[in-house]
Order: C-alpha cells, then sequence, then structure tokens
C-alpha cells in the first residue's frame, strides 16, 4: 500500500465484531450511505456498520480502495501515465479475481454494497449472480440458491404448465 | 488500513437500520442466502434477468414465484422471448402459442404493481383478436406502465389494411405515468374529452391511421421527441407551441396537405414524402434548429423550387436533402431562400438527365451563392438515376 500523505482526512470504520477500520474519507465515500453521513457532518468519529462483519468489511474496504477515482490511494493503477481504457481492463481483471469467493460471501457482498450504496459492488455482485442462474438448470439453480421446494407436485405441474413457454 | 480498537467506545455514531425493507432476514442456522436479501435488492437482482430466465424462478418455490410475479418490471412479449423455434409450425399455430402465453403471464402478474415496460411485437395484423388486444392496453393503463411499445406488424412496410384500435380511451385521465409510447399499424378511434397523455416525452407512430391529431392536444406540451411515419394524415398543426419538442420526424406519411407544428425549441427536423403534390410545411421560429433532412426521393418530377422555397429554413447550419432535379429546367427563375447559417449542405440528386442540356443542374450552384457560410458540401448521385450524368 502506498505511503499516505500528510493532510487526508480519515474516517473510522466499526464492524460489529469489534474491528475497527481506518479508512481515507475518499474511500469511504465510495459508499453512498457513508458520503451522505459525511456530508452532513455526521461522521466525526466512528462510524459503526451493523449487520457487516470484519472479514466482509475488509474486503469491500478492499474493493473501494480498488475503486477510488482520485491518485493516491493505490500506487500504480492511479498513475497518470496509465491511459484510462488500460485503467478500466486493469480493473475489470481485479475485479474478475476479487469476485472469486465462495456463494455465502457473494451474498454477503451484495447485502454489504446495497446496505452501503455502492453500486459498482452491488452491479459486480448480483451481475456474478445472475450468470451463475443463467447458465444452469433449475435444479442446480435451486441448490446453489438453497431454496426448498415447497410446491405440491400438482402445484408444480401447474405453475409449470402456466410458463411453459420459459422452459422451451 | 490499519486497525485501531477502542476508538469508538464514546460517541461513535451508528448507521441507523430504521428502514423495515433494508432489514436482512436470515435463515435459522444464521447463513445468508439470497433470498434473505432485503426485497428491493432481490427486485434489482432479479431485474437483471431475462424475461424468460425471470418466468422460470417462479417454479423455484412459492417464495421466487411471489418474487417473480411482484418484481418483474419489463414485460416483453416477442417472437424470440414467447415462442419456441420451431421451423415447420406454421403461422397460425405460433400465433395461437403466442397469444395464449402471453395470457398466461398477464393473468399470473398483480397489475397494481407498477411496470417500467411493455413491450408487444408480433405479426397479428388482420387477426381477429381485438378482445385481447384491449386486454393488454388495460393491463398497462392499469399497471401504470412507463414505457408502452405495440407493434401488430415487426419488420414490415407499407399500408396496413385490417388495424387493430388502440383503445386510447383506457388512458383518458391523461395517464400521468405514460413516458414513452410506441405504436405500429393500429387506429385510433376519436375518443371525446380525451385530454391526450399529460407526461409523454417520446411518442413514436408508424404505420398508424385515424385520430392522431388527439395525441398532439396542449396538455401534450411535454413531448420531446415526435415520429410520425407511413400514416394517413390529412395535416399536422399545433394549437399551443410545444416547448419541449427536440426532435420531430413526419416520414412517407399518407395523403399530408399541410404541416405547421410550433416548437421553437426544435432540434432536429426530417421530412420526407411520396405525395405527388408539394406538402407545406413550415419549421419557422426554431431558434435552435440544428440540422434538417428532407427526403423527396423517387418522383420523377423536378422538385428544387419546392425543396428550397421558404420553409423557414433560413438558420439550418447543416441541411440534407434529397431530391429529383430535371436537367432541362432553364437556371435559377424563382430565387429559393437565402440560407444565411448554412454551414454543411448534403445534396442527394437524382437527374432526370438529357445530354443537351445542364440549366436544371446548374441550380445547384445558385444555392452555393445563396449560401455565404457554406463549408462543407456533399454530393451525392441517387443510385436509381437514369443516366451517369450528374
Amino acid at each position: 500500500m502506498a505511503t499516505r500523505e500528510a493532510g487526508k482526512k480519515m474516517i473510522m470504520l466499526k464492524s460489529p465484531d469489534g474491528m475497527e477500520f481506518e479508512v481515507e474519507e475518499a474511500v469511504a465515500m465510495e459508499s453512498q450511505t457513508i458520503r451522505k453521513m459525511i456530508e452532513d457532518d455526521c461522521a466525526d468519529t466512528a462510524i459503526l456498520i451493523p449487520n457487516i462483519n470484519s472479514k466482509i468489511l475488509s474486503r469491500v474496504i478492499e474493493y473501494c480502495n480498488k475503486h477510488v477515482p482520485t491518485t493516491g490511494a493505490t500506487g500504480a493503477a492511479a498513475s497518470d501515465t496509465v491511459a484510462p481504457a488500460a485503467l478500466a481492463e486493469d480493473l475489470k481483471i481485479w475485479d474478475a479475481e476479487f469476485i472469486k469467493v465462495n456463494r455465502a460471501t457473494r451474498f454477503n457482498l451484495i447485502q454489504a454494497a446495497s446496505y452501503l450504496n455502492i453500486k459498482g459492488l452491488l452491479d459486480l455482485t448480483s451481475q456474478t449472480t445472475i450468470d451463475t442462474i443463467s447458465d444452469n438448470s433449475l435444479e442446480e439453480i435451486r441448490s446453489f440458491l438453497s431454496t426448498k421446494n415447497d410446491y405440491l407436485p400438482e402445484e408444480e405441474q401447474t405453475i409449470r404448465r402456466e410458463n411453459q413457454w420459459a422452459f422451451q | 488500513m490499519k486497525s485501531a480498537a477502542g476508538a469508538a467506545d464514546c460517541g461513535g455514531i451508528a448507521i441507523s437500520s430504521s428502514n423495515p425493507h433494508k432489514r436482512t432476514r436470515r435463515g435459522h442456522k444464521g447463513v445468508l442466502q439470497l433470498h434473505h436479501l432485503p426485497l428491493d435488492t432481490l427486485s434489482d437482482i432479479v431485474s437483471l434477468l431475462s424475461f424468460k430466465e425471470a418466468a422460470r424462478m417462479s417454479v423455484l418455490s412459492s417464495q421466487w414465484r411471489h418474487l417473480w410475479r411482484s418484481c418483474i418490471r419489463d414485460l416483453v412479449f416477442t417472437r424470440e422471448t414467447m415462442c419456441c423455434p420451431m421451423p415447420m409450425s406454421r403461422e397460425e399455430q405460433d400465433r395461437e402459442a403466442f397469444i395464449r402465453n402471453v395470457e398466461c403471464v398477464l393473468c399470473q402478474l398483480d397489475p397494481t404493481i407498477a411496470r417500467d415496460k411493455f413491450v408487444l411485437e408480433f405479426k397479428l395484423i388482420n387477426t381477429n383478436v381485438q378482445t385481447h388486444v384491449d386486454r393488454w392496453v388495460a393491463f398497462c393503463a392499469t399497471s401504470r406502465v412507463k414505457h408502452i411499445v405495440f407493434d401488430f406488424k415487426p419488420g414490415s412496410w407499407g399500408k396496413h389494411d385490417n388495424s387493430f384500435n388502440f383503445p386510447i380511451h383506457l388512458f383518458i385521465n391523461g395517464a400521468p405515468a405514460v413516458r414513452s409510447l410506441c405504436l405500429m399499424s393500429a387506429y385510433l378511434n376519436p375518443v371525446p374529452g380525451f385530454s391526450s397523455f399529460t407526461n409523454l416525452r417520446k411518442l413514436m407512430l408508424d404505420s398508424v391511421s385515424g385520430d392522431i391529431q388527439c395525441m398532439l392536444l396542449p396538455a401534450c406540451s411535454m413531448l420531446e421527441w415526435l415520429s410520425i411515419v407511413r400514416c394517413t394524415l390529412h395535416s399536422l398543426t399545433t394549437s399551443q407551441p410545444l416547448r419541449q419538442l427536440r426532435y420531430l420526424c413526419v416520414h412517407y406519411c399518407f395523403n399530408v396537405q399541410k404541416l405547421e407544428v410550433q416548437a421553437p425549441n426544435l432540434n432536429t427536423f426530417i421530412f420526407g414524402s411520396l405525395e405527388t403534390h408539394p406538402v407545406s410545411f413550415i419549421i419557422d421560429g426554431c431558434l435552435e434548429i440544428q440540422e434538417v433532412t428532407i427526403k423527396l426521393p423517387t418522383w420523377r418530377s423536378d422538385l428544387f423550387d419546392y425543396a428550397f422555397a421558404n420553409h423557414g429554413m433560413a438558420n439550418v447550419p447543416k441541411l440534407s436533402v434529397e431530391l429529383a432535379i430535371d436537367s432541362k429546367v432553364p437556371g435559377c427563375a424563382k430565387c429559393p431562400s437565402k440560407f444565411v447559417n448554412l454551414k454543411h449542405l448534403i445534396l442527394t440528386v437524382d437527374v432526370l438527365a438529357n445530354d443537351k442540356y445542364t440549366s436544371g443542374i446548374l441550380r445547384l450552384a445558385c444555392l452555393l451563392e445563396l449560401s455565404p457560410v457554406l463549408n462543407r458540401l456533399e454530393l451525392h448521385k441517387c443510385a436509381y438515376s437514369e443516366q451517369e450524368k450528374c
């Protein structure tokens, strides 16, 4: 990680399991929820992020660190010498690696992205989930989503018949 | 990042989770599953699925069925989404299957939930399914659909014979939810007391006949984009200016005599006519106008004087004209209007040529004299020209 320049405002984020994370204000403001708190002057001390444990919160901060648009936070990626297209490509590769996590972590990241209102992270995690759903059979989707089939056999038959076109 | 324990004990603040929809519901084992996520997040995820994939999810469980029925925002009924690709199936069977499937979907959906888009594109023209059409349009009206597309003859050209009536009376309350409406191959019955769409931004009519004028009543002042193509239309006039209108296209309409649209902020105007008589149109008073395109193709009579007559185009910076000219016509007898602001002129010319005469063609040169600030001229010759001289 690059050396932090002096004078940058830092924000303290606290997870429910007691861990604290000091992040640059610009990084924290990738979250629209936190941005609003900072703009409303409600963030002069630590911000407790409920529902998001330290493991997930650290991953979210990692994502925001990488995606923060200004220079300084992450050495080479934000350098002036890199063309915007190359930068975008670099981010895409980084995102693809970042999202290689197990199912539970991915759902937790969706939850965190939704809660903290981080559009890029929400799009990334949602799209990855949608890709999994699109590429698999109904039974595979059912197991992936841990969904219990609560239909009676006749009910399922009726619903399948009503939506027959979707299975063609 | 660094971890600093204990700093938040005094005066630390928490993001409150006061919004009940945002609160996460977890299963017994405490492991987060997708369906435990807040409803609006789930709804966003489901809306990323294609229409077909989302419908398949309804077979997973009653919860997913409920989610599909309430979350799907875009309803897209086309041959691609609703019909199986069977190369041997007959048109009639396809049509019956399509109608059955659309009805099946709609009867499962809750019409009180607002939807973003309703698209129906299928060749239904010349069939007797008006009752279905009425029901589909009624669904759009009750579910406050924002963007409505009805195309009863996708991909086809030409005059329609047996159009469906688009039951416009269902929107008699002004339908404030409707932002855009695309209607193809339909008929608009005059409805007494209809006061237009109050929030309509974009209107596209293609091969529509009947009371088109009712769409342009003063209440339609939010209209930004208007395209009227291949419609039967005697005249198009506005009683009050359409102040928001930026784009206007009137293309190849039948029986048009007059075009008088007051649109002070118009940016782009496209006019095309296949009529044998010159259609009167005036775009005067459009101070923001950037681009005008006039297409007068295929009629083998000289339309030079008409094309460059005083249509109020003096301020247009970019003008594109497609027309036929007769090389026998003597030079500029009637002086066309002046184009004081014209910088870019594109001419696509079909020359009714005779080797002995050139005066008709030389009229093009006098256009240059009338355009003092012209810096770019493109001259194209129509492919269907009789001779190679241009």
